[in-house]
């Protein structure tokens, strides 16, 4: 037996020395091989700029899919659509996730502007303060546009805004009509309740719909307890210190109106206690005639009620017709909120890029394309002019209306606040609170989530 | 009452017939063994008679009353399993009172009772335990108390000791027989070993193919086997048949061929010339011939030496024969051996195998 | 590589190593360190959106305390326990136990009630979910309502009413084969001659059952009961589906108020607290169980 023969052949190892050679091998072959898909991986370089745009919605796609060959022209770049999940909370929920891990497109749009002050917090949008400033459509922008385009703590701007959602009591006007119910402006909350129960008495249908309850999710808030609450008696939801005020008075006054409502069968309480809880209401009894009042937008005429809708109304121009959302003490408002701002990521490799689309993408030319498809009215006051405007007959009028509109300011913890909300009318529907309890709940799981520092604890 | 009758008792399992015909009588208070190879049904018959399998055609009587319907637990029967079917989760006191406690007797009664039991068997100190912790003899014994705590009348035996080593059966046979003098039940007792059929049975029954082939008292059985069958079940070792044909019939004796030999035999009403036979005897009533005359001349094929006794293997005409010699004996493999039939204890079996008539 | 000859006994030893490292290293990576990065997050205001989205800091065990004294925790507590109770040790045992006895006896078309049993567990958790909301839909027109009207019965709101009931059904419906097939096993292991023992020694039918076949399947329903109340517990989708955790939080199993904390307000830290305190008592309710089938055999 010689030592040192084996010590220097590992092959002459019977078994063990084999086995370790063929082990070490494989090591080798996977280290190569993964060494060439992690180099497969990196981006290519060069040529052109590849900007990505994530858009969800069909109606969207359509209207980006037309844009997207004259702005690759224009800025001689090439741009990837990718599409994201339908629903609204799905597509934020991933669009979060992937800006929080880095790796979400370079424009993308935020659905509402009470979420650009959480992104804008979060670091995820890069500030377009001063390319909004140097951009000619600027000035064109409705008043509301170019505030709500801020976000509340830092007052810069972290969208381009394209669309506007304006919203308004939306009510029968043949059924009202026919019964002998005055289809006047209604003056003040009080005006509007008896409205109500004068519809009520006489038809022995549903009067309103102020959307509420946890399955209605951000609903409850956006197109009920706002429009609410602006009309107030203290309708400002922030403090100075920019904090939830959400022991004042004018949430009490919200909450109360919804208590009347439901304790007085104004309006219909089973459908909002389950699942989807805007089909029966909206897609139903309204053009059934079973509830006359709904707040809705420009877009219910379209998907809600439209003659490619679930249930159309024939004749929906005379049939139906608007209010304004009238104050609790008088006055008047028509409901705005920039819905669907184009944002630009703040890790976007290509941020110049994609600022440069994110502008193109509030032109008079897209927001006519996306206004067209959606039933939203565009942000810009030039937009009249454009030839495509005259078709879109049903936003005219909301158009016009674009300088006077108003909105409710809501700052970081928004989503909180709106499910708040949500809990809060649920405990009302279900009869569990009374409208000073609600507002309790309300505070304490804004508190209890968002931490004590989010709100402000007096009831001033 | 226990008086168990079986009567035209038929048995099928679908298309298949298990039990064909069997007509059985164990008076009260009779050790009867059901004995028999395997397949012959022997299991089937206890089942029938304890009520886990129903009766296709036939009767079946107990105290004079038909029970053919009657449900196992109102039967009053016990029954002691081949693999004992101890309730795992009981201890050996529970397994023992549960049917006591069945009937809710009360809790200080069927203490008593088990103690009781567990004395007549020797496992007062295994009462706390659970079968998983006992050796199989215990388990056997626990299986045993089961039974008999209920005192009834009739209680059955299924291959209960097949699954115990040889020193244990001894042992066992001997509490079993014990028990049978002390509570003097009806007892049925199935096994496929003869010897403790033999050693057991006030009666035994010898079963084959589903139908019985004897009944009878054990010495009966060894002393006058009905057929060729029977005949050679029991009996260790098993009786020698030697395949014969009938040369000479009449007068008082016949001759018989057996290959290229011949021998006398008795005249038997039943002989005709020509007729093939066959003669069955006993190692122990064959005898080496000492003095050159023979009835057989053979050769030795193997020798067994126990000692007490030697059993010689021999081939006579292309045909197995055992003897059995008293203690020891001086041979080698390959001596010529001429031996000697003891005429009285000769039997003669016809082609169909039955016995035939003196 | 390997300077000195290796005894058979390592070499054998060094290869189990490797042949197990790639399963241990899956097991650490997606199991163990995600339970341990959780425990880690539970102890942050970590958040999607918002300020502690860009620095989150270490709040100690704030998100815990803000967790015990939060009503709306306790309530989705009892209703899980309720829901799980209901639903898996009741539930599905008891539906579970009868399909195991009725369907081992020889009756026709067994083979269709085998399917029937088995076939709501095939079914993907979010399609049972819309199944049922069809079945309980509100109006003259949902199922359920269709059929009790047969029987004079008015069209009732079923998820409104009854919510907590109507969730346990359908939970109940979709697992009875889980318990049925493991119930039917640990049957099959029960060896007949103890039944005909038990026949001869005198005792019906609801004798043998409830003083032998009950007792002698202990081990198997102690293992159903484990493995039936963790994976429940751990419910989500279908009860999101159904009743989104309402009417007024009454069906917000500890899932679905995980889910609300999480990705309603998009903190992560206080969800990964709440994930904790599940994973704990998760972990609770296993030991509990081993420690009770130790006993039992």
């Amino acid at each position: 037996m010689n030592c040192n023969a084996r010590h220097k052949d590992p092959a002459a190892y019977p078994g063990g020395g084999r086995t370790m050679g063929r082990i070490v091998k494989s090591v080798r072959y996977a280290a190569v091989l993964l060494g060439t898909v992690l180099a497969l991986q990196s981006p290519v370089t060069g040529a052109q700029d590849v900007i990505r745009i994530a858009e969800h919605r069909s109606v969207r796609l359509d209207a980006l899919r037309t844009l997207v060959p004259d702005i690759e022209r224009e800025l001689g770049i090439e741009i990837r659509v990718v599409e994201y999940p339908s629903p609204a909370l799905d597509y934020f929920t991933k669009l979060v996730t992937e800006l929080r891990s880095g790796n979400a497109p370079d424009v993308f749009t935020v659905p509402r502007d009470q979420q650009i002050d959480d992104l804008a917090a979060a670091g995820y949008l890069a500030d377009m303060s001063e390319t909004l400033a140097a951009w000619d459509g600027y000035e064109a922008l409705a008043p509301l546009a170019r505030q709500l385009a801020k976000a509340t703590f830092d007052r810069k701007s972290y969208v381009v805004p394209s669309i506007l959602a304006v919203e308004q009591l939306y009510y029968r006007k043949d059924i009202l009509e026919r019964h002998g119910i005055s289809t006047d402006q209604p003056a003040d909350w009080q005006d509007l309740l008896d409205r109500g129960r004068a519809i009520r008495d006489k038809t022995g249908h549903y009067a309103l719909l102020f959307p509420a309850g946890l399955t209605w999710g951000t609903g409850a808030y956006t197109e009920g307890f706002r429009h609410l609450l602006a009309g107030s008696s203290d309708p400002l939801l922030l403090s100075d210190a920019g904090r939830y005020r959400l022991r004042s008075a004018g949430v009490r006054d919200a909450l109360e109106f919804y208590e009347t409502l439901i304790e007085e069968e104004l309006t219909p309480i089973e459908p909002l206690l389950s699942p989807e809880p805007w089909i029966i209401p909206k897609y139903e009894m309204f053009p059934a005639g079973e509830l006359l009042v709904t707040t809705c937008g420009t877009w219910c005429v379209v998907f809600d009620w439209g003659p490619n809708s679930r249930n159309p109304i024939p004749d929906l121009e005379q049939r139906v017709a608007t209010w304004d959302m009238p104050g609790k003490h008088g006055g008047r408002h028509v409901m705005a909120a920039l819905v669907y701002g184009w944002a630009v990521n703040q890790k976007s490799r290509s941020r110049v890029r994609a600022r440069q689309v994110a502008l193109r993408l509030g032109s008079v030319d897209a927001s006519i394309a996306y206004a067209t498809g959606l039933g939203n009215v565009p942000a810009r006051l030039d937009a009249k002019e454009h030839e495509g405007f005259a078709a879109l007959v049903h936003l005219h009028d909301a158009h016009a209306q674009l300088t006077r509109a108003s909105a409710v300011q809501t700052t970081v913890g928004s989503s909180t606040l709106m499910a708040g909300v949500a809990r809060a009318t649920e405990s009302l529907l279900t009869g569990r609170e009374d409208a000073a309890g609600a507002q309790e709940l309300l505070f304490r799981y804004v508190s209890n989530i968002l931490g004590d520092e989010a709100v402000e604890a007096a009831a001033r | 009452m226990s008086r168990i009758e079986l009567e035209g008792v038929w048995k099928s399992f679908g298309d298949v017939e298990v039990i064909k015909g069997v007509d059985i009588v164990v008076e009260q208070g009779e050790f009867a063994v059901f004995v028999g190879p395997s397949g012959c049904g022997k299991s089937t018959l206890l089942r029938l008679v304890a009520g886990l399998e129903s009766i296709s055609k036939g009767e079946f009587r107990l105290g004079g009353k038909r029970m053919n319907e009657v449900s196992p637990d109102r039967r009053g029967i016990a029954m002691v399993f081949q693999s004992y079917a101890l309730y795992p989760h009981m201890t050996v006191a529970d397994n023992i009172g549960f049917a006591l406690s069945l009937k809710k007797i009360p809790k200080p009664e069927i203490r008593k009772r088990v103690e009781e039991v567990a004395a007549i068997l020797r496992m007062e100190d295994l009462l706390a335990r659970k079968p998983v912790e006992l050796s199989g003899g215990q388990r056997q014994r626990v299986a045993i108390g089961r039974a008999i705590v209920k005192r009834p009348q009739v209680i059955l035996f299924d291959e209960p000791l097949s699954n115990l080593d040889a020193m244990l059966r001894v042992q066992m046979r001997a509490e079993i027989q014990r028990l049978h003098q002390e509570f003097g039940s009806t007892i049925i007792y199935v096994t496929h070993d003869q010897v403790e059929a033999l050693t057991m049975a006030q009666k035994i029954v010898v079963l084959q193919g589903g139908a019985v082939a004897q009944i009878g008292a054990p010495m009966a059985l060894y002393k006058k086997p009905e057929n060729a069958f029977v005949a050679q079940f029991i009996g260790s070792p098993k009786m020698n048949l030697l395949p014969a044909q009938i040369e000479r019939a009449g007068g008082d004796s016949c001759v018989a061929r057996i290959g290229m030999q011949a021998i006398s035999i008795p005249a038997r009403a039943g002989f005709a010339s020509g007729d093939e036979i066959r003669i069955g005897i006993r190692p122990e009533h064959i005898r080496v011939s000492k003095n050159g005359q023979s009835d057989l001349k053979s050769s030795v094929a193997l020798i067994e030496r126990l000692g007490s006794e030697t059993y010689l293997h021999l081939e006579a005409e292309h045909e197995p024969v055992v003897v059995r010699i008293e203690g020891d004996m001086q041979a080698d493999v390959g001596d010529e051996i001429g031996i000697v039939f003891d005429r009285v204890h000769c039997h003669y079996f016809n082609r169909s195998g039955s016995s035939v008539a003196a | 590589m390997v300077g000195m000859t290796l005894s058979y006994e390592a070499r054998k030893q060094l290869y189990l190593r490797l042949l197990m490292a790639p399963a241990l290293l899956l097991m650490a990576g997606l199991i163990v360190f995600p339970a341990f990065y959780a425990i880690a997050l539970s102890l942050t205001n970590e958040a999607l959106l918002g300020f502690a989205a860009r620095d989150s800091s270490f709040v100690g065990l704030r998100n815990f305390t803000r967790l015990f004294t939060d009503p709306l925790f306790w309530n989705s507590l009892k209703v899980t326990l309720i829901f799980v109770i209901g639903s898996a040790v009741i539930g599905q045992f008891a539906f579970g136990l009868l399909s195991a006895l009725c369907l081992r006896r020889p009756i026709r078309f067994k083979a269709i009630f085998n399917s029937i049993i088995v076939l709501p567990n095939a079914v993907p958790e979010m399609v049972v979910g819309f199944i049922w909301i069809s079945m309980y839909a509100t109006g003259e027109y949902g199922t359920l309502n269709r059929i009790v009207g047969w029987f004079g019965v008015e069209p009732q709101q079923w998820l409104f009413s009854f919510p907590l009931m109507a969730i346990i059904i359908v939970n109940t419906w979709r697992g009875i084969a889980f318990a049925m097939i493991l119930l039917t096993s640990g049957l099959e292991s029960i060896p007949k001659d103890v039944y005909e023992a038990a026949k001869v020694d005198g005792a019906t039918d609801r004798q043998i059952f409830f003083r032998i076949t009950l007792p002698m399947l202990m081990p198997t329903i102690f293992l159903y009961m484990f493995v039936s109340t963790v994976t429940t517990f751990a419910i989500f989708g279908l009860v999101y589906t159904l009743s989104r955790g309402g009417p007024a939080n009454s069906t917000e199993i500890i899932g679905i108020y995980i889910y609300n904390q999480s990705f309603t307000a998009f903190q992560l830290g206080y969800g990964a607290a709440v994930a904790v305190v599940s994973l704990v008592i998760s972990m609770l309710i296993g030991v509990f169980y081993v420690r009770a089938l130790k006993v039992k055999i």
